[in-house]
């Protein structure tokens, strides 16, 4: 007969939402730094102002030592444990703090590829410049040919003494106008197919030969480029990996990209319907009826609140998982998936709730439309359901 | 923080995982007509504590937590097991809170066994499902849970279920008086471990998908190889994630009380009975022809989801308590 074992000794230790006294110290530490810290004046929707804004918020991160919460402590960063970076981003987007920015390629891609790979010198010269908000990163991945098949990628970079000389157009560049560096992916062997033959390198946009030109996203800000190499001189002290080995060098990127980082757009989804939800219960108009009284908008609100409730249910349950494994795993495909389809979801009751407000271009309409790209960059929905066909499900490929 | 079954939890999802494959098989069901469970095998589930696991030592359980008794119904709905399973353990915590040790004894010893009541919104009737050997009801409609003797509910007649594998009862409301409603916050529990049994059924239509996607061979290549099918399949287990976690989560809440419990509790059955009910309807499509017959499993998955969901007044009242709370994130 087989028995249930006893009662278990361990207590509420088993599976628990409990955080650890040095966990709670901490997060009163953050709390109370945010609470001094974050930034209350708006944040500029474009150009310099934008830049300036979102690099003088790192550089106060930086000073308060908070700058690299996730980068190990021998390069300039907190190195903290998964449960308190965890921490760190909710009471970031409790606080209402600003996101990333212009910060992000740098300090989720750029840095940690850096760490990954790079050379004691390539460390020691961009580490800290990103670190202390100096200076801007974008990311040369995606170009007109090359979008979820990255692999097809064709911009040439020819060996010529001690550079490369890269000639071709990236696109899909956020905020290229407004970067020092680039992380730029090309093909080194002109012979080469698909993954082998690419060379990751670090790219100085000063560098003469370089056009970029604006892409207007569809509330009108400008933050995508296209960007033109003609006969770019990347030296090959840039090169971070060996020539040819871009491939793994970019797939080390990646994998930086699917920890704790989610949290704070979570939390916010989570605050923004908690908000809808309290509007929907004001009278809608002379009438005094309120949204909540109609039965099908009142369901509608609660089944996005019950997704987004499992969303952070999804990510604690992720994070436990992080702190069992070295690198995340694919799972974090399907925190990406939800969240977009989440966010898409609530902008869209949104838009019911406002009514004639959302005929004018305005804070609440430019963030609507802002929520289409959440399911095409950083890997589109679709790719995403690759992802985890085939290494959650292990399901053939399909392409 | 840690979601993370412990080795004691992953022990015991593992012993009810292995007694359901080896001895209620979700494969049992196309051929096992309507009996129910019999006395021997109910009173082996008895003797693995799983209708007072939950129930306080002092009240005659085991003093186990709601958590384990979660985990222990996803593997009992992995199986498209009894529903009687899910009502009895239940009527045990329902009992226990009552005050009703002679009750919470007979249960969790397998002397009792409890069907579910169902109410009919239209005149207040009741369906009463799997009553096999059932001499209890729990009774669990939008004003609470409750307990009444199967006899107390005058005019019963057979009805088919629309789950062909449980008997089922049609009745005519008992005497007020004759259900026994349990304090409030049964129904929290209620919600939670109804999701749990959900949740297992939503993550085996998965894997039911998953498997046949690799093998079913059409055009020269397994289907699971054409997108329209990998992605149906990418979909449920976003679900199941989302269903697991959430489940996972809830159940912690309502053990130690945190974060709004009722809430989580609610969130959980709502997501779960939404994937289960996806997850089955996509696993009829994606087999086929074979989806639609009766010696196929995924059907059994769809009236699972439909039953459970159902309880309690269905997702409507799931919905009211979601949308009732100020807040989601506590402090």
């Amino acid at each position: 007969m087989l028995k249930v074992c006893g009662p278990n000794p361990a207590g509420k230790a088993a599976m628990n939402l409990d955080f650890s006294a040095a966990d709670e110290a901490f997060r009163a530490e953050a709390r109370s730094w945010l609470r001094d810290n974050v930034p209350r004046e708006r944040r500029p929707e474009d150009g310099r102002e934008m830049r300036d804004f979102d690099m003088a918020w790192q550089r106060r991160q930086y000073d308060g030592g908070w700058a690299g919460i996730a980068w190990p402590k021998e390069y300039g960063g907190r190195g903290l444990p998964v449960a308190q970076q965890l921490i760190w981003y909710e009471e970031l987007a409790k606080a209402g703090g600003p996101e990333l920015g212009v910060a992000l390629v740098g300090l989720s891609h750029g840095g940690p590829t850096l760490i990954a790979r790079g050379t004691p010198e390539q460390k020691a010269f961009h580490l800290p410049k990103i670190l202390k908000g100096d200076v801007v990163w974008s990311q040369g991945f995606s170009e007109p040919g090359a979008g979820s098949d990255l692999a097809s990628l064709t911009t040439r970079g020819v060996v010529d003494g001690d550079h490369i000389v890269v000639t071709g157009s990236k696109i899909w560049t956020s905020y290229a106008h407004l970067s020092d560096y680039q992380e730029l992916l090309v093909r080194t062997d002109p012979d080469s197919r698909r993954q082998s033959g690419l060379t990751w390198m670090i790219c100085d946009m000063r560098t003469p030969g370089i056009t970029i030109r604006p892409i207007h996203f569809i509330n009108g800000e400008h933050h995508f480029n296209q960007v033109f190499y003609d006969e770019v001189r990347v030296p090959i002290a840039n090169v971070v990996g060996e020539i040819g080995e871009g491939w793994s060098v970019a797939m080390s990127t990646l994998s930086f990209e699917r920890g704790t980082g989610f949290t704070q757009a979570q939390i916010e989804l989570a605050q923004f319907v908690d908000e809808m939800v309290k509007r929907a219960a004001r009278p809608r108009d002379r009438s005094g009826k309120t949204w909540l009284d109609d039965p099908a908008m009142a369901k509608k609100l609660a089944r996005l609140r019950a997704d987004v409730a499992a969303l952070r249910a999804m990510t604690y349950a992720s994070v436990s998982r992080n702190m069992r494994r070295d690198q995340p795993g694919p799972d974090g495909s399907l925190v990406k998936l939800l969240l977009a389809q989440l966010r898409q979801e609530s902008q869209r009751i949104s838009m019911e709730l406002l009514g004639a407000d959302f005929a004018t271009m305005n804070d609440d309409t430019a963030l609507y439309l802002r929520t289409f790209q959440r399911s095409v960059g950083g890997g589109t929905n679709e790719i995403q359901m690759n992802i985890i066909a085939q290494r959650v499900l292990g399901l053939p490929k399909s392409y | 923080m840690d979601l993370y079954p412990t080795s004691d939890q992953e022990q015991i999802i593992e012993a009810a995982a292995s007694y359901m494959k080896g001895e209620l098989p979700a494969d049992r069901l196309p051929t096992a007509g309507d009996a129910g469970v019999g006395v021997g095998a109910w009173r082996s589930l008895a003797a693995m504590g799983w209708f007072a696991m939950g129930v306080a030592e002092d009240k005659g359980g085991l003093g186990l937590s709601v958590v384990e008794e979660a985990l222990v119904l996803r593997e009992v709905g992995r199986q498209a097991g009894p529903l009687s399973v899910l009502a009895t353990a239940l009527a045990a915590s329902a009992a226990a809170a009552l005050g009703d040790t002679v009750l919470v004894a007979d249960l969790a010893s397998g002397a009792r066994r409890a069907a579910f009541g169902l109410v009919d919104a239209r005149d207040g009737g009741y369906r009463l499902l799997d009553v096999v050997h059932a001499d209890l009801v729990l009774a669990w409609d939008t004003s609470g849970v409750g307990l009444a003797d199967l006899t107390a509910f005058p005019g019963r007649r057979p009805v088919r279920c629309i789950d062909l594998s449980l008997q089922a009862l049609s009745a005519d409301a008992p005497a007020a008086g004759d259900i026994r409603w349990a304090p409030a916050d049964l129904v929290r529990r209620a919600r939670l471990l109804a999701a749990a049994f959900l949740v297992g059924g939503a993550e085996a239509t998965r894997d039911l998908s998953t498997e046949y996607a690799k093998v079913r061979v059409q055009y020269g290549k397994p289907i699971g190889a054409f997108q329209a099918i990998s992605h149906a399949c990418a979909r449920m287990a976003l679900g199941c994630e989302e269903a697991v976690s959430m489940l996972q989560f809830a159940a912690v809440c309502v053990r130690d009380e945190k974060e709004q419990p009722d809430f989580q509790a609610a969130a959980a059955r709502v997501v779960a009975a939404r994937v289960a009910y996806d997850n089955a309807t996509a696993a009829m499509q994606l087999f086929g022809g074979y989806g639609q017959t009766y010696d196929y499993l995924p059907h059994f998955y769809l009236k699972q989801a439909i039953l459970i969901g159902m309880l309690g007044g269905g997702a409507d009242e799931d919905l009211a308590a979601v949308i009732s709370v100020a807040s989601t994130l506590g402090d």
